[in-house]
């Protein structure tokens, strides 16, 4: 009879270790799926120019015949493709009627602010009329002068634009004595 | 039927050195560890700010890769005044994977001067030594890009892209 225990016993542990054993086996096969690395990034629209927060012209005692002849660059950083649009976002002054204005887009190698010197017009004028009627037809985003690089229909990252901007004083005797008024020129980059 | 001590003792080392190898088995399959860390894809463009020109155009660091304790990658970019005046020109770094931006570290020197160096996210803020460009005038940047021995291996294997400016301010 103590061998039939000593034997019962014997198996039971051999059981039980052949269960652990056993269960640790098989418990190595398993599997799992997994959807792994969600994120999301958003990108950027950011448009920057050369002048440093200075005025592209700032003139007084302006006289009939008096002209300017300015350049700004633009560029876009945006990491997301956008549109361009330029407009006059102020109200100007009565003086306004009285100024020439024309604006051109093209390349300088080398933009300085405010200087022309290497400005080559990518092609006609994209303006031309007075600064009154550039104010009336492009006030805002809605009816802002679209300008692209090139023959490119967007703006990526990296790309300038060289605007140049030349007003003349009109030989009006209505002229004198009247002002612009400070005005912003801005240019507005939303992602396309 | 009864069964004999002798055979039932065989008969359980037999079950148990079967379990044994078994085990044994089931450690040997397995895919043994890289004793290589994983790289990390570096992919840096220098990108012009309105004040700041930047060349060339093509792409500072082009998809580099970058191992823990390895060499680092280099470039170098050259920056041009665009205003009318002299500029304090200061780098800024935007996009890219977060993940990354302490483990990625950034050495910008100009004229043998360490303008930035540091985790790559500090250069998010735009805060270092600033690049001098006088009115007209150029800098070259040097640009090295490395990834530590004791980075995290778990944020190690990705890949960023990076967008890197110069905001130009008025010099004082």
């Amino acid at each position: 009879m103590s061998r039939t225990k000593s034997l019962l016993r014997t198996l039971l542990v051999i059981g039980a270790a052949g269960a652990v054993a056993a269960f640790g086996t098989f418990s190595a096969f398993s599997s799992t799926t997994e959807n792994p690395g969600n994120k999301i990034d958003s990108g950027t629209v950011a448009l920057g120019d050369n002048d440093s927060d200075s005025a592209l012209y700032d003139v007084t005692g302006a006289v009939a015949g008096t002209t300017v002849d300015r350049c700004i660059t633009v560029t876009y950083t945006g990491s997301l493709d956008a549109d361009v649009k330029l407009y006059l976002p102020d109200a100007v002054g009565p003086l306004a009627q009285y100024v020439n204005m024309t604006v051109e887009s093209g390349t300088d190698p080398t933009p300085s602010f405010g200087d022309c010197t290497g400005f080559v017009a990518d092609g006609a004028p994209i303006f031309t009329g007075t600064l009154a009627g550039f104010r009336t037809a492009h006030s805002g985003w809605a009816n802002g002068l679209v300008d692209n690089p090139g023959s490119a229909t967007k703006w990526a990252q990296g790309n300038s634009l060289t605007y140049r901007v030349q007003l003349a004083v009109q030989d009006d005797n209505n002229a004198q004595g009247k002002s612009t008024g400070t005005h912003r020129l801005m240019w507005e980059a939303r992602n396309q | 039927m009864s069964l004999s001590p002798v055979i039932a003792s065989r008969a359980a080392g037999l079950l148990a050195g079967l379990c044994l190898v078994g085990v044994a088995a089931l450690f040997a399959w397995r895919v043994p560890a890289s004793a290589r860390p994983a790289a990390v894809s570096v992919d840096v463009r220098a990108v012009p700010s309105g004040e700041v020109g930047v060349s060339p155009a093509a792409p500072l660091l082009g998809r580099s890769s970058v191992a823990p304790g390895g060499p680092a990658a280099r470039g170098t970019v050259r920056l041009t005044n665009r205003t009318a005046g002299a500029l304090a020109a200061r780098p800024r770094v935007t996009d890219g994977d977060p993940a990354l931006d302490r483990l990625v570290e950034v050495e910008l020197r100009t004229a043998g001067r360490v303008v930035f160096r540091g985790p790559l996210g500090g250069l998010r803020s735009g805060v270092s030594t600033p690049v001098p460009l006088p009115r007209g005038g150029s800098a070259t940047v040097a640009v090295r890009v490395s990834v530590p021995g004791s980075a995290a291996p778990g944020a190690l294997a990705r890949a960023g892209r990076w967008t890197l400016t110069f905001t130009g301010a008025p010099a004082r």
